[in-house]
């Protein structure tokens, strides 16, 4: 089996990809999908430990982030869309009506 | 075990996809024909003419229905785990069911009549 | 095994009373007849909150959980839940013309802003992490809608876009910061981990980053300097009755969250999660206030103010004596009602507009003087004079950190206060001082409505109330702590 450890460090890892693409990427989608990986790092972080002490409570919860998940991204793909439809542009660069 | 010796498969998977789809490329690269004509230089879609660009933007209606979608989708995590525990959960856990897709059902209704299922 | 009964469902009653209006408001709004449907939400929203406000007062003092100790109604969800309640109240007052003038008047708007209050119920009341995640998370999907509800403005869109990316962003450290307090702890139920960490001590390193990036995640909610940057543009783009109920009443949650997991949770003993604190909160204190000098909008003003004011609610955080956190609960009830009260103004028409600079403001005190009166009375009680809320809190955080030695802190403080006269006097100097020079032909026959009226000067009555009888909540206050620690 493969040490817990290694899980975690993964986790971690994917954790930082998405907090480096959201703070890097310029494309709106992409920082949405970066906010994505973060939480996808915590479900595997979550899961991780759930199964190394033998307890349900993380694995319930994944459920929760899931659920979450969902909804946020239909909100923030509509707020996208809706944004995109008095700005035509994606670029968070171009956002600056109010300043940043 | 050994931390390498667990992750060796993965290695040899890795070494082997890496030659063999190397050595595939490379084989048809020398032993093929190269004939050039307008058919060939055309992008290949399914045996069918091309049409429209990559970039074409799709109607927003797509674009509804996949949000509607994925709500719904999701939301359905929930009945899995009332799903195997059915028995042992009993009325209660039937009622707490019950209210959970009424919810939804209040959201399918919402939709409706606000339009968001109508594909014209 | 013992099952759930219907007894679990006492605590959260008044979470159901409030989440089953939302639903009736929405079946409302779908099937009414259109003539009266605007005015029947707005009664209707108003009632439920009423039912919602009966209930916790039936509830008060009896500290029952539910859902295997998941969730409880003790005195201080009770009082947090008031503020909640209250605020969604006089948002819903001020907003009635707002939306119809601005076209969002749609039966969505009550509905998020019902299922918003919900969300901060189920924070303040959650004792498992899980809970707490999940009401932040209502909260903050219907605060997002309804911040970009102006769909056609662009500002409003860009705001939207704004909170939810960096409100997302933050879930992501929260959840990060659970998974690894439930790694260190194994589980996620507040009182659970409390026992952990008291048993093997906080210096497990799982336990502090856990711990550093959930109280990261909590001052992007509440606009901790440096976790600030999106206070003032979402606030300035969102409706103005939605920068008021976010700014009353989302805030306010933060706290809740925030106290209860830091004074119930991590032994706040060690010297180095107090120096944190105190520079965060200085920072806080001093960057609000100073930002706030050089506004031109009265919004983008108030809303630097309003980190100004997160910032001397830090200062009783890290004093954390009994008194101070009845500062914190009493400073956040007087800042909802001032802070509500301040930006409800500013969603009524003046001259044909809804006002924006400080020029706006000009001749207002002639135009419509009891609203400016009204105007003059939340800016005093946010400066901090006597007779109103403001003072007393101010006074109370101050006090209670003088008694416990703060004095750097204290002093700091004080200055920053003397510095927020500066701002906000200008808006009663432009009110009275100025002379406006409207455009030709300028309709000034407009009346107040008096839905908004009723709401505004409940909110008024409300803040001197707090300055000159505070201590019944004061009270209420330091019981509901005792109930806590």
């Amino acid at each position: 089996m493969i040490p817990i450890e290694h899980i975690l460090l993964l986790s971690a890892l994917l954790f930082t990809i998405g907090v480096m693409g959201v703070m890097l990427r310029r494309n709106v989608i992409v920082i949405f999908m970066s906010i994505e990986l973060m939480l996808n790092a915590v479900n595997l972080s979550f899961v991780t430990f759930a199964r190394s002490m033998d307890s349900m409570t993380g694995v319930v919860f994944i459920f929760f982030i899931i659920v979450v998940a969902a909804a946020e991204a239909v909100v923030g793909l509509s707020i996208i869309l809706s944004i995109y439809r008095t700005r035509k542009t994606l670029n968070i660069e171009e956002f600056n009506l109010l300043k940043w | 075990m050994s931390i390498a010796s667990g992750y060796l498969p993965i290695l040899i998977m890795i070494v082997l996809g890496i030659v063999l789809a190397g050595a595939l490329s490379c084989i048809g690269l020398f032993l093929g024909p190269k004939l050039r004509g307008e058919v060939k230089e055309t992008p290949f879609e399914s045996g069918f003419l091309r049409n429209g660009m990559a970039g074409h933007r799709y109607d927003v209606k797509f674009y509804m229905t996949a949000l509607v979608f994925l709500i719904f989708d999701v939301e359905v995590v929930f009945l899995y785990p009332w799903a195997v525990q059915v028995r042992e959960l009993g009325w209660f856990g039937f009622v707490a069911a019950s209210v959970f897709l009424g919810i939804l059902v209040l959201g399918l209704a919402y939709d409706w009549k606000k339009g968001a299922l109508n594909w014209e | 095994m013992e099952f759930i009964t219907l007894a679990d469902l006492t605590p959260i009653i008044p979470e159901i009373i409030v989440l089953l209006t939302a639903c009736i408001v929405l079946l409302v709004d779908l099937f009414a007849p259109k003539k009266e449907r605007a005015f029947t939400l707005a009664v209707t929203t108003i009632i439920g909150l009423l039912l919602a406000l009966l209930a916790e007062t039936q509830l008060h003092g009896k500290e029952i959980t539910g859902f295997y100790g998941t969730v409880v109604a003790d005195d201080f969800s009770i009082l947090f839940e008031f503020i909640y309640m209250s605020v969604a109240i006089v948002t819903v007052f001020v907003s009635r013309h707002y939306i119809s003038d601005n076209e969002m008047n749609f039966g969505e708007y009550y509905v998020l802003l019902l299922t918003a209050v919900s969300g901060m119920m189920f924070m303040t009341s959650g004792l498992d992490l899980l809970v707490i995640f999940i009401g932040l998370e209502i909260m903050s999907i219907s605060s997002y809608i309804l911040v970009g509800m102006k769909r056609k403005i662009a500002k409003a869109n860009e705001a939207a876009l704004k909170y939810l990316l960096l409100g997302a962003f933050s879930t992501g450290f929260l959840l990060y910061g659970i998974s690894l307090l439930y790694g260190a702890t194994g589980s996620t139920l507040l009182p659970e981990i409390i026992t952990q960490i008291k048993l093997n001590g906080a210096d497990n390193p799982l336990v502090v980053v856990g711990m550093a990036l959930v109280i990261v995640a909590m001052s992007f909610k509440i606009a901790v300097v440096p976790f600030h940057m999106w206070t003032p543009d979402v606030y300035t783009g969102a409706p103005t009755p939605v920068t008021g109920f976010l700014s009353g009443a989302a805030k306010a949650a933060g706290f809740a969250v925030f106290v209860r997991v830091l004074l119930t949770g991590i032994p706040l003993d060690s010297a180095n999660w107090e120096n944190l604190f105190w520079i965060l909160a200085v920072l806080t204190m001093t960057v609000g206030n100073v930002m706030a000098l050089r506004q031109n909008e009265v919004k983008r003003m108030l809303a630097f103010s309003s980190i100004a004011h997160a910032g001397y609610v830090m200062v009783a955080i890290v004093v954390g004596s009994t008194s101070a956190i009845s500062g914190v609960i009493f400073y956040s009830c007087a800042y909802a009602l001032m802070g509500t009260g301040a930006f409800g103004i500013l969603t009524i028409k003046d001259a044909g507009r809804t006002p924006r600079t400080f020029d706006d403001l000009a001749g207002y005190g002639k135009r419509n003087p009891f609203l400016a009166l009204l105007m003059t009375l939340f800016i005093f009680s946010l400066v901090g004079l006597p007779l109103t809320g403001g003072f007393i809190g101010k006074l109370q955080i101050f006090s209670a950190a003088l008694q416990d030695g703060w004095i750097w802190l204290t002093i700091i403080g004080i200055l920053n206060s003397a510095l927020s006269v500066y701002y906000y006097l200008r808006v009663p100097m432009f009110m009275y001082m100025r002379e406006g020079a409207l455009p030709e032909g300028t309709d000034l026959s407009e009346q107040t409505s008096g839905f908004a009226l009723t709401g505004l000067i409940g909110t008024a009555a409300a803040v001197i109330y707090l300055g000159i009888f505070p201590d019944r909540i004061l009270e209420l206050a330091s019981l509901s702590i005792l109930a806590l620690l």
